[in-house]
């Protein structure tokens, strides 16, 4: 943009030497919109949203409020939020500066306003139209599709319900629109070795009437909001993120919601949208759906399944599903609690805490809340059973595997040199800490199954013993004779290696002999 | 290992295929993204352990090989569900297929390997339920989160010079 008002600039000063420029000339460059946002709002681009000052410690938002006349937003100065058994939270919302702003905002797309950007475009609003109507004719002609490939082809679709008991699709002269929400944290600050730094939420939604190849480009996805971190809401402050959303998709599902003009309907349209398929991965999907973790007393958000050991279980077809009324019920009970000990104790027996998501109707977590399979087959099953089943990893080919011992025999071990009896003991016994290490080798080397079949084989074997043990050094060699009471002669040059080593060899062939003979 | 990264060195694959790391299995790969996992577990470890394990691989004992058949078979169970589970499209007929595959992989998982570290996990629950899902929603790639991910992926390149405090609006812009 500045490039764009700098050009100007130049074709005005070679147009007119260096005169001072006319204020006409100083409009137009007042007039180059500086800033992104600024070019958004210029051509009508921009997103309506709403700035929420959440409250940096219970995660309440506040909606901004306006003077009249004015488009300078009013928030509250401290939050409101009145907690259970804590009075009023009363944390500050906005910062110290002349122009006090949000010290959490968040920025809340309305989704309204993201179904009107889809409908502005007459390919889109065809295929949102035209997917309810094949699905619907083919729900009316009582066929079921042999090979399934999308959302608006399957079962649930077939029978999920509208506002007026009939089906969703069945949308007469409105438009439907059914959504899968996503919600994810993530790391912004990178992965650092004690785990992530600071980590923000988002909150994602893609609308299921477009075909596969467009639904999630960039520009057809729709970014509800991004959670501020760098700490992300536990429990059930996530509410308080999504209530924006549900409370909009709420009344588009029941009310609907008119549109003045869209591409194929210049008169305007009702639209009708709602949340059909929640994708999260494990620990998201719970806290969403404010469900226990997955590794507590009610693991599974689908079915029955009470205690953790039971995650092993193979018969699928007796499971039963968790009763959707009964949940709806129970989170409406932990929501209407009036002291946190109720609200733990509903919590803690039948691992259900409220969700904003219950006020959405038709929303059923044992159906709708997917597990997702991206994170559960590949980065979970796969990784699980390729490293820790499997152990293919370099790590564990590179653990070499431990050989049995040929026998066992009561080494005597040498003495560290920090040991306090070191200094009393007679010269050969002490070693350094090389020769040391040198001893355990040769003890390794001698206890060493020697597999062999004939006699040139056991030679050869021998042989190779020798030459391992020949090869460690002088002073461990003779503590070991010592050990094993061989004899000793006095240092006598070069073969005096060879001498002991072919001593403890003698000692070993006798012991294996021993051992190999029935007796 | 040595095997499998000779597999993924030396097969001729198409070029719109996921790359994998070919120092797989070392530290210095890094974590295996879920795509790659993908890779990995319909193609490159299916060769490699097929050849090392599989039919006319040679073995110090018959004890050892049909040790390693078992394994390989129930490794193949799961990567079969891999395999079905991605599929474009569903029927109720490879929806059950899948199902078949991932009782067999979760019943055997403690029978062939008796360690006291392996055990079930909350996925392996979990995997049952995508068979259900796969009948209430039809094929995965229209539920599953590679697309999200690919948005979070796009918000974390934003540039924002380790300020994100105040840039939330700035960075919701961009990602219109």
């Amino acid at each position: 943009m500045n490039l764009v008002s700098l050009l100007v600039s130049m074709v005005f000063s070679t147009r007119q030497s260096r005169d001072s420029s006319t204020a006409e000339e100083d409009l137009i460059r007042s007039q180059i919109p500086l800033r992104i946002s600024d070019v958004f709002k210029r051509f009508n681009l921009d997103a309506k949203t709403t700035t929420y000052a959440m409250c940096p410690s219970c995660h309440k938002g506040h909606p901004p409020t306006f003077r009249h006349g004015s488009s300078e937003p009013v928030y509250p100065t401290h939050c409101n939020n009145v907690l259970l058994e804590k009075g009023t939270c009363g944390q500050a919302l906005l910062d110290n500066e002349k122009k006090p702003q949000p010290i959490k905002p968040f920025v809340y797309h309305h989704v309204d306003d993201f179904v009107g950007s889809l409908l502005a475009r007459e390919d889109l609003e065809t295929y949102i139209d035209s997917s309810c109507d094949e699905l619907l004719a083919s729900v009316k002609d009582e066929e079921t599709p042999m090979f399934v490939h999308d959302v608006m082809q399957a079962s649930f679709m077939r029978s999920f319900q509208g506002h007026d008991k009939k089906l969703f699709i069945d949308r007469g002269d409105e438009g439907r629109l059914a959504f899968a929400l996503s919600v994810d944290n993530y790391t912004v600050e990178g992965l650092r070795t004690r785990g992530s730094k600071a980590s923000c939420g988002m909150i994602g939604m893609a609308c299921l009437n477009l075909p596969y190849d467009i639904r999630y480009k960039p520009e057809n996805m729709y970014l509800v909001g991004i959670i501020p971190g760098p700490i992300v809401p536990h429990n059930a402050e996530l509410n308080h993120y999504l209530a924006p959303l549900v409370d909009d998709m709420k009344v588009s599902y029941h009310n609907g919601v008119s549109y003045s003009r869209t591409a194929l309907y210049p008169n305007g349209r009702t639209v009708r949208s709602a949340i059909v398929v929640e994708i999260c991965d494990l620990v998201g999907a719970r806290s969403l759906a404010g469900l226990m973790p997955a590794t507590s007393n009610h693991p599974c958000s689908v079915c029955n399944l009470q205690p953790m050991d039971q995650v092993g279980r193979c018969d699928h077809e007796t499971w039963q599903m968790r009763d959707v009324e009964e949940l709806r019920h129970i989170a409406k009970l932990w929501q209407s609690a009036t002291t946190l000990g109720d609200q733990a104790k509903i919590y803690s027996t039948h691992g259900v805490r409220y969700s904003v998501l219950w006020e959405l109707e038709y929303w059923d977590p044992t159906r709708q809340l997917v597990v997702d399979p991206m994170h559960c087959i590949f980065e979970n099953m796969v990784d699980f059973h390729v490293r820790d089943v499997l152990q293919l990893t370099s790590e564990a080919a590179k653990a070499k595997k431990k050989t049995p011992s040929a026998f066992f025999h009561n080494f005597r071990k040498p003495l560290l040199p920090d040991n306090a009896d070191y200094e009393s003991l007679p010269e050969i016994k002490k070693l350094k800490k090389a020769e040391i290490d040198a001893v355990r080798l040769i003890h390794g080397n001698l206890t060493q199954p020697l597999v062999y079949k004939d006699e040139d084989q056991c030679e050869e074997c021998f042989r190779r013993l020798h030459q391992q043990i020949e090869s460690r050094s002088k002073k461990a060699l003779r503590f070991v004779c010592d050990d094993l009471g061989l004899p000793l002669k006095d240092d006598a040059g070069l073969d005096y290696k060879s001498f002991l080593t072919a001593g403890i060899v003698q000692w070993v062939s006798s012991v294996l002999i021993d051992i190999s003979s029935p007796n | 290992m040595a095997r499998i990264r000779d597999v993924i060195a030396h097969t001729d694959a198409p070029s719109w295929l996921q790359s994998v790391p070919q120092n797989f299995g070392e530290a210095a790969a890094g974590t295996m993204k879920a795509a790659e996992w993908r890779v990995l577990a319909t193609i490159f470890l299916p060769i490699a352990l097929v050849s090392l394990w599989g039919e006319g691989s040679a073995h110090d004992s018959p004890e050892d090989a049909t040790a390693l058949r078992l394994i390989l078979d129930h490794t193949m169970s799961l990567f079969s569900a891999v395999i079905l589970i991605c599929y474009r499209s569903t029927t109720t007929r490879r929806a059950q297929e899948y199902l078949k595959y991932v009782t067999r992989y979760v019943r055997d998982l403690k029978i062939i390997h008796k360690r006291d570290d392996i055990n079930h996990k909350p996925n392996h629950h979990m995997a049952f339920h995508l068979y259900d899902f796969l009948i209430l929603f039809g094929a995965v790639r229209s539920w599953w989160m590679f697309p999200f991910e690919r948005l979070i992926g796009h918000l974390q390149r934003i540039p924002k010079n380790h300020l994100h405090g105040n840039l939330f609006l700035y960075c919701f812009h961009l990602s219109l």
